[in-house]
């Protein structure tokens, strides 16, 4: 059994830098060293022809809002998805779909993204979930792994902004 | 993430915008059942264009958001202000006097970080607050203090 901490000392899991010049996040987002590859590798590589904003830009918006504890809207930023007992969400832009759980409250751990037209034409999103359940299976976390709760509360808390 | 201060300027204000005209819809058809199909018909579009604009599957013009507002019943506010200004003044946490005693170290440092001073310095601002009603909260002017005014005009 292992604790969050543990796994990022240890490189199973990876902080992800979403603010940049050292600023502390009121939500964190973690992720496997996969998932950021693909971050600084695939996601750049990706178009949007339909949007003001490139796709990679578009995470960086919604990256940088979850981890300055904006408040996010339900259904446009992230939705559960179902079956919920698998504890899986997904973050959104137009153009993209993260995969991920949530840890703790206000901690997300990312792992798998891919285009938003690819996850609908090829009906994605229940493969991504299942290896997403598998991958934190794998990760032997102290129980409980996942946030088992679908309401707002549940899984973010909102920064005193605005 | 690797994003030029370019990209990221772009990709904030891109979700700004979108995020602000979603929220602005969710407001309305809680409040007064506004729903996508009805924002059609008054702009006289077919729903997929209206579904297109509030999702972000489409470009916005000025045009396209002064008309959403328009069929939202809202005002549209626009300001370029000095970076790093926009984001102190949007910050206006419950400052009545003594509360910084009880704030969450997460919220002393959140507003730390956004005003670019220490933690420190805003147990010091907050202490020279006036009382206020219990339910008031910092306006923007007072917490516009915690911003470092630009360098006098020369003479």
């Amino acid at each position: 059994m292992a604790t969050t901490a543990e796994l990022v000392a240890r490189g199973s899991l990876v902080v992800v830098d979403a603010l940049g010049e050292g600023r502390k996040p009121w939500r964190q987002l973690l992720a496997f060293p996969a998932f950021i590859q693909w971050l600084d590798k695939s996601l750049p590589t990706f178009n949007d022809f339909y949007s003001d904003s490139a796709p990679e830009e578009q995470i960086g918006a919604l990256f940088e809002a979850f981890c300055l504890g904006r408040p996010l809207l339900y259904r446009r930023d992230l939705r559960e998805i179902y079956p919920t007992s698998y504890g899986g969400w997904e973050l959104k832009t137009p153009a993209i779909r993260i995969f991920g759980w949530f840890r703790e409250r206000d901690c997300f751990v990312c792992t798998f993204g891919d285009s938003a037209d690819r996850v609908k034409k090829h009906r994605l999103v229940h493969g991504y979930l299942t290896q997403t359940a598998y991958l934190r299976s794998t990760l032997g976390l102290d129980a409980p792994d996942h946030v088992a709760g679908v309401q707002y509360n549940d899984i973010l808390s909102d920064a005193p902004h605005r | 993430m690797r994003l030029t201060d370019r990209q990221r300027k772009i990709g904030r204000t891109v979700y700004n915008v979108q995020h602000e005209i979603a929220r602005a819809l969710l407001e309305e058809k809680s409040k007064r059942g506004v729903t996508q199909q009805a924002l059609s018909k008054k702009l006289g579009v077919d729903r997929s264009v209206v579904n297109r604009r509030v999702t972000g599957r489409s470009n916005l013009t000025l045009r396209s958001i002064a008309e959403l507002a328009w069929a939202l019943n809202r005002e549209v506010e626009f300001r370029l202000v000095p970076a790093g200004v926009e984001q102190s003044v949007r910050v206006a946490p419950q400052a009545e006097r003594g509360r910084w005693e009880q704030m969450d170290p997460r919220e002393l440092e959140s507003i730390a970080f956004i005003a670019s001073i220490s933690e420190q310095e805003v147990r010091s601002f907050l202490r020279t607050q006036q009382p206020r009603h219990r339910t008031s909260r910092a306006t923007n002017d007072n917490w516009a203090e915690l911003v470092p005014a630009p360098a006098a005009k020369a003479a």
